[in-house]
């Protein structure tokens, strides 16, 4: 089940590289923004154990930073229209919003496996054989977080 | 009627005052001389179909009476029904071809195409070896080909004397084509309790069973897939809302498929979804409002199927 994630998560990753050295280019004044999407692409890419829920967690949260991260770049890269208007930029939205599809497709279902595995855990007589060999609850994969949902100051993005 | 969410409806009250009004003020005096072409067939008909049937009954044989009664009544009957039934055709051609035109799409009686392979080979029809198809309306809205048609499956069962004929699907059918392809065939098969989904179920081949968070629409549809991240991708919330609205308009038995650049959709409810019931001006209007109202829904699911592959929200 988290390969099939994984394999969509792989996709997002990939466009990483190209926005940001487009980016780069424009966004001189952003510097920080950039280097803290990079930085959570490399902790998403990094080797987990599929088996451990608290590695699971740690890899998930990694993605969630990275998907706050990446929705905040193009919000920004909102303010240079020559990066706006960029056929690379564009190009590259369009293939997010269809990866990013992808990967709400593919976490429901992640989910949804999720939410039967922890009822089996949890519920008799399913948790007995759970508990005897050493089947854990696994995390759900949330998308929101409070740094995705801050109110954006809009006077930053308007110097 | 026009507002920003049926940007389809801009203009059309204008239209239909200009150019539907008058024409089912003219139909109406097409109703009466119909009204009162089969009167005066029935006036003197029955008259002479029971005398028929009287000396029938005088002078020929039992086994023979029931058939030639079966005759005269039933050709009768057909025969003062002509006038009617040739009116409500023409309410239904002269209606439904500037309506549709008004939305972009063009109504042909005789369909010009068959979507019954198709149909079939997605598992949506059930087994027949009888099959009628009438009035189809085909076009394209918002970069998204359309097509519907209204069928008819009879299949043959028993033999001898008990051979008979049941209607197993009456209603209509739409085909809408996206210029995008999907890899996978997702069906929503309508919800046939504990034991119909076991059975539905079987016949699924490769396709799994798909169970999705929303517990209101899974009440209503069992979805089955070749692929279950594809399925999700395509019955987003908000697709599986409209789905669900479209339930309410066709009926329970309303199911669904994606499969390659198409979605279909099939609603055995006995209906006839082109037949306009003239038999006032009252009825037509309310039949007109149902079909622009129909119309309005198929668009909105290829407006939220087209938001949903632009967005994925």
């Amino acid at each position: 089940m988290l390969s099939t994630i994984d394999v969509q998560l792989r996709q997002r990753h990939d466009l990483i590289p190209n926005v940001v050295t487009l980016a780069q280019k424009f966004m001189t004044h952003e510097r920080e923004l950039l280097e803290s999407v990079v930085a959570a692409r490399n902790q998403a890419q990094l080797p987990y154990r599929a088996d451990d829920p608290g590695a699971v967690r740690q890899h998930l949260e990694a993605e969630t930073q990275l998907t706050a991260g990446l929705g905040r770049l193009f919000a920004v890269a909102e303010s240079y229209p020559e990066l706006r208007s960029s056929d690379t930029i564009v190009t590259a939205q369009q293939t997010l919003n269809e990866v990013e599809g992808h990967i709400a497709a593919a976490r429901r279902f992640y989910n949804s496996a999720v939410t039967e595995l922890n009822n089996s855990v949890e519920i008799f007589p399913s948790s007995l054989v759970a508990g005897m060999v050493g089947v854990q609850k696994m995390p759900f994969y949330e998308v929101e977080d409070a740094a995705a949902r801050a109110p954006v100051n809009v006077a930053d993005y308007m110097k | 009627m026009a507002n920003e969410a049926a940007p389809w409806l801009t203009g059309f009250d204008a239209f239909r005052a200009r150019e539907i009004e008058p024409l089912i003020g003219a139909l109406e005096s097409a109703r009466q001389e119909a009204r009162n072409a089969a009167l005066k067939r029935a006036s003197w008909l029955i008259p002479l179909a029971l005398l028929a049937c009287g000396l029938v009954w005088l002078y020929l044989p039992g086994d023979f009476l029931i058939f030639a009664i079966f005759i005269a009544v039933g050709g009768s009957w057909a025969w003062i029904q002509y006038p009617i039934i040739q009116h409500q055709k023409d309410v239904k051609q002269t209606l439904i071809t500037p309506l549709c035109g008004f939305f972009g799409l063009e109504y042909c009686m005789v369909p010009k195409r068959d979507p019954i392979p198709e149909l079939r080979r997605v598992g949506l029809l059930p087994s027949h070896n009888r099959e009628s198809r009438e009035d189809q309306v085909s076009g394209a809205y918002d970069g998204v080909r359309l097509e519907m048609t209204d069928l008819r499956l009879r299949q043959e069962s028993g033999s001898g004397k008990d051979k008979r004929e049941v209607t197993v699907f009456e209603g209509p059918v739409f085909c809408f084509s996206f210029p995008k392809r999907f890899s996978g065939t997702t069906i929503i098969k309508a919800d046939g309790s504990l034991i119909g989904n076991f059975f539905g179920g079987i016949g699924m081949g490769d396709r799994e069973r798909v169970t999705l968070e929303d517990t209101e629409f899974e009440k209503c549809f069992e979805v089955y897939g070749t692929d279950q991240v594809e399925a999700r991708y395509l019955l987003t919330p908000g697709f599986m809302q409209q789905l669900m609205d479209l339930r309410e308009s066709l009926g329970n038995r309303m199911q669904a498929a994606f499969n390659g650049d198409s979605f279909y959709i099939v609603a055995n409810n006995g209906q006839n979804k082109f037949e306009v019931q003239g038999y006032s001006g009252q009825a037509v209007n309310v039949q007109l409002d149902k079909f622009v109202a129909d119309i309005g829904i198929l668009f909105r699911v290829i407006g939220t199927l087209n938001l949903d592959s632009k967005t994925r929200l």
